[in-house]
Formats: structure tokens, C-alpha cells, sequence
């Protein structure tokens, strides 16, 4: 008795501290629920609990803790936020050729609160939205958490990759040829304007060091100094550029392909040519990197000239990253052909390749498993009528055909249907009806899904991660199944609305 | 009687839908129906003579009584499910005798008769497409007149076409052949089947009449302009019926003896047929998805609703549709829009409209049992009780559940399709 009425006191004080404290503090349990983790973990009936918006214990074996709130979770599941890998929500636009350096982040509508909603409703919590060209370079895709109220939050990654479309909106004569062409020159172009960034930041310290030299030599006037200082100012502001970029200085182009090398010959017999006029211009800089340094040695022999600096180009700096690694490489690409020709050039460049749309795929399942390139296979074609190319080769099969071969597919909505994001559940569902492994399905939803995005704290429930969670009233690929509530950071962001309300 | 029809019925079926084939459509491919159907030539070579004549139909007969020994000696299908008239899936395992659906029963000697054991199936009714134009794709346009009284889409079915196989290896067992929705009043549909033992044909040429509202139905500078002058026309156009001795298709429809479906693409077309419908007391059923959050409330004397096509992309206005006309407790069928939309339609459209609210049960009956009320066979078509047609698909689970495949097809009471993973026995 004693007991229990110290207790009620305990219980009354931390009430009247607690209505200070922040309200997600007290832990919640949800109980004898079926929890999916997203990585290949299903425990049934099992609990979660979460306190200050982190996840506290997960498994069979979680004790609700004194004071904290029980829900009883039976008969439901608990699965990680979905996460539609491509999708078209907020994002209905493609744009012209060649913006590589535009960005989906800033097309992306965080108002359309409609759309976030009937997503949030179906268990989708985060898409990743392309910036989509006609052909060639879009732009870079971002990932985006859908929140329904509009903030500034909402974007995840503004550089979740870059967007290439390789022959995805329909065919022109001797299309293929050109696009490839156009492809791999895109890569080699901006080879050949880091060789030429490099080779003027060499320059420039070559000619630092002999300004340096005639300084102490004593010849230099008042005026040179004043150079000097003004040209360490700019070299200092270079230094904050990311390291890797000068770690690479001077190292040998290679040139693996002769085609390749025959369109930059070409490339540069044009740009010789238009720069004529001017011998020391800006495309000279850009592209002729080797004239440009010889030009710089011959005069400095007497009197010392600083090196042209070559325009900036963000475009250039965007396709750098991806050469370096730093960002994969998506493209929308269709036919089996072009499909080859992807892989060819993303061998060549040592790209991080992601192939989306890709309805093709499973008549070149093989290279494409061999280059352990992942696949976002698109929406199986909406009509029983004859496809034109170059969607010509969808078919049913190729979800099992890919599979088969070893190649990652992943199931996403497809940007042609901005709508279908909400049903990505029942899309899934539908996968597995056309031969995509049950046990791996989910987990292409939620924790493959995070690591292709390459966003670390979605896709997995685990303790210590944010308490980022849907609940539903059944197995989520059961079409009878409903959301009952999404939880992200330990707060309910949607909550179904009661029985009898319209939607 | 089944045995002196068949061969008629296969001839005549096999010259009949011929000539109809006149179009140059590369989609179509002229695939054998069955090796026994012999080109017309040789048929009568084999006539020519009444000894000859006589020894052919002996031997038509043997093998006839051989060959669908099974159909007419009777078959057992068992499986882990049933689904039930009422929509619900329960146990049991389906009793087939001369192409019909013989028992329903829970307990089975199955060593009696021969039977197909899918040990993890549910036994659905063929799935039927109330909206299909499934070899007829753009064939039943015609723009000559916005009334085509009298004009039947029989006359446009294609048996040879590739897409009947699709639609049934999706499960999909029979449809509708419906006028498409640019004319005022276009015409009967026919209730086709997707194959058969003779390939795809013609079950019934007394289907819906077709009416449209549909902006598709309005012309550039000839009448109608507009829904006014639509709803005017049609209602000149009942009235004349009424007062006229003519016996169109369209004259049975008036007289309440087939039922008519109107296509009404927004909420305002649904208020204005509702209000003809109530003016000449029509058996009419609607074609609405989009306003059926306003309208819903609006269509209680309609003979039912078809909703869809669904796919994917649909948004929450249409995905909630057939939950709201359920609630309006108006019969809901689920349409599949084939071939224009994917042979997998009608299953994507029923789970995504149980995803927006609709029960379980309904959306099984939407896309089975629902349907073939609206084509005129209740209690023929799909639906799995004595009597019915043995047009039977087994599915490795719900038929609502995405993940469930098809594992074979039944029509008439005989195995059309078997998929390769089907793990039955014999």
C-alpha cells in the first residue's frame, strides 16, 4: 500500500514536470504487432517502442516500460516508410537537352498536398524524383520525404543522381548512332575540361613559384607584388574546392577507344576552327587544355604571363562528381540496344550506373547482371495494344527473366503516372505476381530502396534509428490492408481518417 | 443434343466470323484454332458423297464423344477455395458435367470421376469484362450517324486475334463486346467468350444496347453539339420507339426487355441520363468514375454502375468510386477496358478499389458475378453454383491479392489454359 502510494506521488510529480517536457518523451510500445524491418526481418507478433522520436527496442522481447503508453498492435503490421525509387509525384515537367546542372529539388512541389496525402495514405514516405531530359542530360534527381505540410525540409538529397534519357522518347533516323555518340562525348567533354582545369591550376602555380623566384631575386617592381598578392587571393579561394579534384593533377588522359578519340579529334578540329579569331579564347581553354600549355611555356620565357583561367562550366563540375564517383549516374533507357551501349560507355567512364524505365532489360539480362548494374524496371505496360518502340520489348516475363539472371530490380511507379506513387504497395504486390521473389520485394520498397538512394536513416527499422514507421491494418500487399498511421521522428504525420468519413 | 450441336456450331462459327476478318490489322495473327477445324475446301470434299457424308459423321461423332469425354462424363476440380456466390471465398471443390457446373460440394469421393487437384488454388468464376472490345479494337466506331439502332457488334469480332488468348491466360473467360462511346445510341453488344474448345466465339448476340453522353459522342457541326442537344435526341428518340411498332435492338431496350448502359463521363452527364432514366423508366446502367464522390447518392434507380478501368496511376476521386457507389448499395461492376488497358485490368482495378474502401466481397462480384447480370446471363455466367457454365479460372489464391497468378482456365467445363507452373496433379 505504502508502495503504491509513493508511487501515484512519483507518477504525479513527473505529470507536473512532464507538462514542460516535450511530449514525445514518454515511450510508446506498440505490441503483438508483425513487424517487417526492411531488411529481410519479419518478427510476428513482436513490439516497437520509440521514445524522442527514436526507435527504443524492436523484437519479440520488448517490455513496455513504466508510465509509458501501450497500443495494441494485434493483427497489424509495422513496416518502414515506403520509398518509391522513381517516381513523377511534384515533378511533371521534362526538360529540354543538356541542363545537367538543374535540379529536380527546385522543380518539386512541396504544396501539392493532395498528391503528398493520397501517398502518405498508401504507406509511401519518401520518392525519389528524376530531372528528365528529352534526351541526353536532365539534371539531378533529389529525394524528397513527403511531409503534408509544405517546408523547406521536405528535401532530402538535392544530388541523388544525374539524369540521362538515352533514346527513351521515341526513335529518329539513325538515332541510336547519335545518341551513343552524344553520350560518351558528354563524359570525354568533361574528361577533357578537368584535364584543362588541371592543367591551368599547374600552370598557375608553376607561374606563382617563378613570380615567387623573381621576388626574391629582388627584380620584382611594387607593382608585380601587388599581382602576386591578388593572384594568391584567387589561388586561395581555389583551395576550398574538394581535394580530390587537384589530387588528380596531371595524370595521363586515357584514351582506351579510337572512336572515342576520333570524336574529340573532331571536336577540337571544330573548336580550333571557331577559334581562330581569337587565339587565346575562352573554348581554347575549354577544350584545346594542350595548345593552351604549350603557348603558356613558349612565353614565359622572358617575361612572365599568367595562364588563362578556363570558363567555369556547372554542368561540367556536376558530370565530374559522377566521374568521380561521387554520385551514380541514372538513365532512362529503354531498348535492348541502347541498353548495351549504356553499359559500354559506363564501363569505359567507370560510371555508378543506375538504369531506369529499362522494359528491354531481360533480352540483355546477362551484361547488365555482369556490370551489377541495378535495374528500376518500369510499370508493366498499361494496355494489351501492340508498343511501339521504345517500349516495344515489355513484357510480363522480363521481371522474372531479370531476376533469373541475378540482376537487382527494383519496383518503383514510373514518372509517366504521377499518381500511381500512392499504390506502390499493390505495384509490388502485382511484381510478385509476375515472378519477383516474396522475400525480397518488400525490402526493394523500404531498405534496398534506401541504400540505392543512398539515404542512410529510412528504409530500416533498427534501434537508435528515427522512429520512422507506417501501420497498417494488415499485410500492406493485401489489397483489404489500410494505413492506419504514419509516424515519422516519433510524431504522427498522417493518421486515417475515421470510418464513415469521405476520403 | 450437345453432341448434334457442336459441329454445327463449330462450322458455323468458323465461316461466319471469317468474313468479318476483312481488315488489315498487323496485330492479328491467323492462328489455327484447333487442328480439326478443316479449311472449307476440304469440308466439302468430304461431303460430297452421302456414303461419305454418313462415314464422316460417324467419325465426327466418335471422336466428338471421345475428345470431351471429359467435358460431358463430368470432372472434379479441387482446390484450397471456392469462391462463393456471395463473393466470400469457402471450401469445397467443383463438380463439372456437359460444360455446366454440375454441384458445389464440401466432401468428395474424388476416385469417382476424373479430377484437377490444385492443392493451393481458389476457384474463381471466369473473370468478365463488361466493357471489352477485345478483337474488335476501333471496330465498333462507326460515325456514319449518332443513332445506330439497329447495328450489332457481332458482325465486328475477330476469333483469329492474338489478344483472346491474352485476356485468357489472364483469367478473363468472357466480355461484352460493347459500340464504343461516339455515337448517342451505338448499337448491341454480343457476350463473347475468350476461347473455347473451337477458339473464342460469339456465346450471345442479345447483350446491352449502348448509349454515350460522352463528349466523344458529340460532333463538330452536325447534331449533337452539345449534352443538350444529346439528351434532346435521345429522348425524341425513346419517345418514337414508344410510339412506333419497330423491333431494333435499341426498341427491346426501350421496351425494358435488354438493358442499356450509358456512358457518363462526368457528374453532370450522370444527372442528366438518371433524369431520362427516371422520365421513361429505362433499365440503364451507368459508366461513371470520376464525380462519384457527388453523384453517388444520385443513382438508385439505376440497374447498376460500371466503374473503371483502374490502373495504377488512378487518383484517390477515381480509386474511391466503387466504395461509394457500394455504399450507395448500387450494383458495381468493375470494367477492364481490354484491350486498350492491360489484360490484368480488371484484378488491378478491384484491389485498388478494395484499397480505397470497397469490401472484398463486392470486388470479387464486380468482376465476375456483377458483370454477367449486367450482360443478361445471371446465374450463367460468373458465378460457381449448379447450373452455371463451367467457365472456371483457378488462381494460386485470391483473385483480388496482386501476388496470385493465374494457374488455369476452364470454359465450358474444359482445360483451355494451364500455366507451367501449376502445381496440380494429373
Amino acid at each position: 500500500m505504502k508502495k503504491k502510494s509513493s508511487r501515484l506521488a512519483l507518477v504525479a510529480g513527473l505529470l507536473l514536470a512532464g507538462a514542460h517536457a516535450n511530449a514525445q518523451m514518454r515511450s510508446v510500445v506498440i505490441s503483438d504487432a508483425t513487424v517487417v524491418t526492411g531488411n529481410g526481418r519479419v518478427y510476428s507478433k513482436a513490439s516497437v517502442s520509440y521514445q524522442g522520436g527514436k526507435i527504443t527496442g524492436l523484437g519479440p522481447r520488448v517490455r513496455a516500460g513504466f508510465l509509458s503508453k501501450t497500443i495494441d498492435g494485434a493483427g497489424k503490421f509495422i513496416t518502414p516508410g515506403l520509398i518509391d525509387v522513381w517516381s513523377g509525384m511534384g515533378v511533371p515537367a521534362i526538360v529540354s537537352e543538356g541542363q545537367a546542372s538543374g535540379q529536380a529539388a527546385d522543380a518539386y512541389d512541396a504544396f501539392d498536398r493532395d498528391a503528398i496525402e493520397a501517398a502518405l495514405a498508401q504507406g509511401v514516405t519518401t520518392v525519389y524524383v528524376p530531372a528528365r531530359a528529352i534526351e541526353g542530360a536532365g539534371g539531378l534527381g533529389a529525394v524528397v520525404r513527403l511531409v503534408p505540410t509544405a517546408s523547406a525540409d521536405a528535401v532530402i538529397k538535392d544530388d541523388a543522381a544525374v539524369c540521362f534519357s538515352i533514346g527513351a522518347r521515341g526513335e529518329r533516323a539513325l538515332g541510336r548512332l547519335a545518341r551513343t555518340a552524344a553520350f560518351r562525348k558528354r563524359w570525354q567533354d568533361a574528361k577533357d575540361y578537368r584535364t584543362a582545369r588541371e592543367d591551368y591550376e599547374f600552370e598557375l602555380e608553376e607561374y606563382e613559384k617563378k613570380l615567387k623566384e623573381r621576388a626574391e631575386k629582388g627584380e620584382s617592381s611594387s607593382k608585380d607584388e601587388s599581382v602576386k598578392k591578388k593572384d594568391a587571393g584567387d589561388k586561395k579561394k581555389k583551395d576550398d574546392k574538394p581535394k580530390n579534384r587537384r589530387r588528380r593533377r596531371r595524370r595521363p588522359r586515357p584514351r582506351p577507344r579510337p572512336q572515342a578519340a576520333d570524336a574529340v579529334m573532331i571536336d577540337r578540329a571544330v573548336s580550333t576552327m571557331t577559334a581562330e579569331n581569337g587565339e587565346n579564347g575562352e573554348r581554347d581553354g575549354e577544350n584545346g587544355a594542350d595548345e593552351n600549355g604549350k603557348n603558356g611555356e613558349k612565353k614565359s620565357g622572358d617575361e612572365i604571363k599568367k595562364p588563362e583561367e578556363p570558363a567555369r562550366d556547372p554542368e561540367m563540375d556536376v558530370l565530374l562528381r559522377a566521374l568521380d564517383g561521387e554520385i551514380p549516374v541514372r538513365v532512362e533507357v529503354y531498348q535492348p540496344a541502347d541498353i548495351l551501349n549504356v553499359l559500354e560507355v559506363g564501363e569505359e567512364f567507370n560510371l555508378r550506373l543506375i538504369l531506369e524505365g529499362a522494359t528491354g532489360a531481360h533480352r540483355v539480362a546477362e551484361p547488365i547482371a555482369k556490370a551489377e548494374v541495378p535495374v528500376i524496371l518500369d510499370a508493366p505496360v498499361g494496355t494489351m495494344r501492340h508498343q511501339g518502340d521504345p517500349r516495344r520489348h515489355a513484357s510480363n516475363a522480363a521481371l522474372q527473366t531479370l531476376q533469373d539472371a541475378g540482376v537487382r530490380v527494383f519496383i518503383a511507379s514510373g514518372p509517366d503516372a504521377a499518381g500511381s506513387t500512392a499504390h506502390l504497395a499493390l505495384r509490388v504486390a502485382a511484381a510478385i505476381g509476375h515472378g519477383l521473389a516474396p522475400k525480397t520485394a518488400v525490402q526493394r520498397i523500404t531498405g534496398q530502396a534506401a541504400e540505392l538512394l543512398e539515404i542512410a536513416d529510412a528504409g530500416q527499422l533498427r534501434v537508435g534509428r528515427s522512429a520512422d514507421f507506417v501501420v497498417w491494418s494488415a499485410d500492406p500487399l493485401d489489397p483489404t490492408s489500410r494505413v492506419e498511421s504514419v509516424v515519422v521522428g516519433g510524431e504522427e504525420v498522417w493518421k486515417a481518417p475515421k470510418q464513415g468519413a469521405d476520403e | 443434343m450437345s453432341l448434334m450441336h457442336r459441329p454445327t456450331r463449330r462450322l458455323g462459327c468458323g465461316c461466319q466470323w471469317r468474313s468479318a476478318h476483312g481488315t488489315r490489322d498487323v496485330l492479328c495473327q491467323r492462328a489455327p484454332r484447333t487442328e480439326r477445324t478443316l479449311p472449307a475446301r476440304e469440308r466439302q470434299s468430304l461431303f460430297s458423297t452421302p456414303w461419305h457424308r454418313l462415314a464422316a459423321c460417324a467419325i465426327l461423332v466418335l471422336a466428338l464423344t471421345a475428345s470431351s469425354g471429359l467435358a460431358s462424363d463430368g470432372l472434379l476440380i479441387q482446390a484450397r477455395g471456392v469462391l462463393m456466390p456471395g463473393g466470400e471465398i469457402g471450401e469445397g471443390a467443383v463438380e463439372i458435367a456437359a460444360g455446366k457446373i454440375k454441384q458445389v460440394s464440401q466432401t468428395v469421393d474424388s476416385d469417382a470421376i476424373p479430377h484437377h487437384r490444385y492443392e493451393t488454388g481458389v476457384i474463381c468464376p471466369g473473370l468478365i469484362d463488361i466493357t471489352g472490345q477485345l478483337g474488335a479494337d476501333g471496330q465498333t466506331a462507326e460515325r456514319s450517324a449518332p443513332l445506330q439502332l439497329g447495328i450489332s457488334t457481332g458482325a465486328a469480332f475477330d476469333a483469329y486475334h492474338r489478344h483472346m488468348a491474352l485476356a485468357m491466360r489472364a483469367g478473363v473467360t468472357a466480355f461484352v463486346l460493347l459500340p464504343n462511346d461516339n455515337n448517342l445510341v451505338g448499337g448491341a453488344g454480343v457476350v463473347c467468350h475468350t476461347g473455347s474448345e473451337n477458339g473464342p466465339e460469339v456465346i450471345s448476340t442479345d447483350g446491352p444496347v449502348k448509349l454515350s453522353v460522352a463528349p466523344d459522342a458529340f460532333r463538330l457541326n452536325v447534331a449533337p453539339t452539345s449534352r443538350a442537344g444529346a439528351i434532346d435526341m435521345l429522348r425524341k428518340a425513346f419517345e418514337k420507339s414508344r410510339s412506333g411498332d419497330s423491333n431494333t435492338a435499341f426498341d427491346r431496350f426501350v421496351r425494358k426487355e435488354r438493358v442499356g448502359i450509358i456512358a457518363t463521363p462526368s457528374g453532370a452527364d450522370v444527372l442528366a441520363a438518371m433524369q431520362l432514366q427516371r422520365r421513361f423508366d429505362l433499365p440503364l446502367i451507368l459508366t461513371h468514375t470520376a464525380d462519384a464522390l457527388d453523384v453517388a447518392g444520385a443513382v438508385a434507380g439505376a440497374r447498376g454502375v460500371i466503374v473503371g478501368p483502374l490502373a495504377f496511376g488512378a487518383p484517390r476521386r477515381y480509386a474511391a468510386a466503387a466504395a461509394q457507389f457500394e455504399k450507395a448499395e448500387v450494383p458495381v461492376a468493375i470494367a477492364g477496358g481490354l484491350p486498350a488497358w492491360s489484360a490484368d485490368s480488371l484484378r488491378t482495378g478491384a484491389a485498388i478499389a478494395v484499397r480505397h474502401g470497397m469490401s472484398a466481397a463486392a470486388a470479387r462480384r464486380a468482376i465476375t458475378e456483377v458483370p454477367a447480370t449486367f450482360a443478361g446471363h445471371e446465374g450463367q455466367l460468373g458465378v460457381i453454383q449448379p447450373g452455371a457454365r463451367a467457365d472456371l479460372v483457378v488462381f494460386s489464391g485470391d483473385p483480388l491479392d496482386l501476388r496470385s497468378r493465374v494457374l488455369a482456365v476452364y470454359i465450358d467445363g474444359r482445360r483451355v489454359y494451364r500455366a507451367p507452373t501449376a502445381d496440380d496433379q494429373p
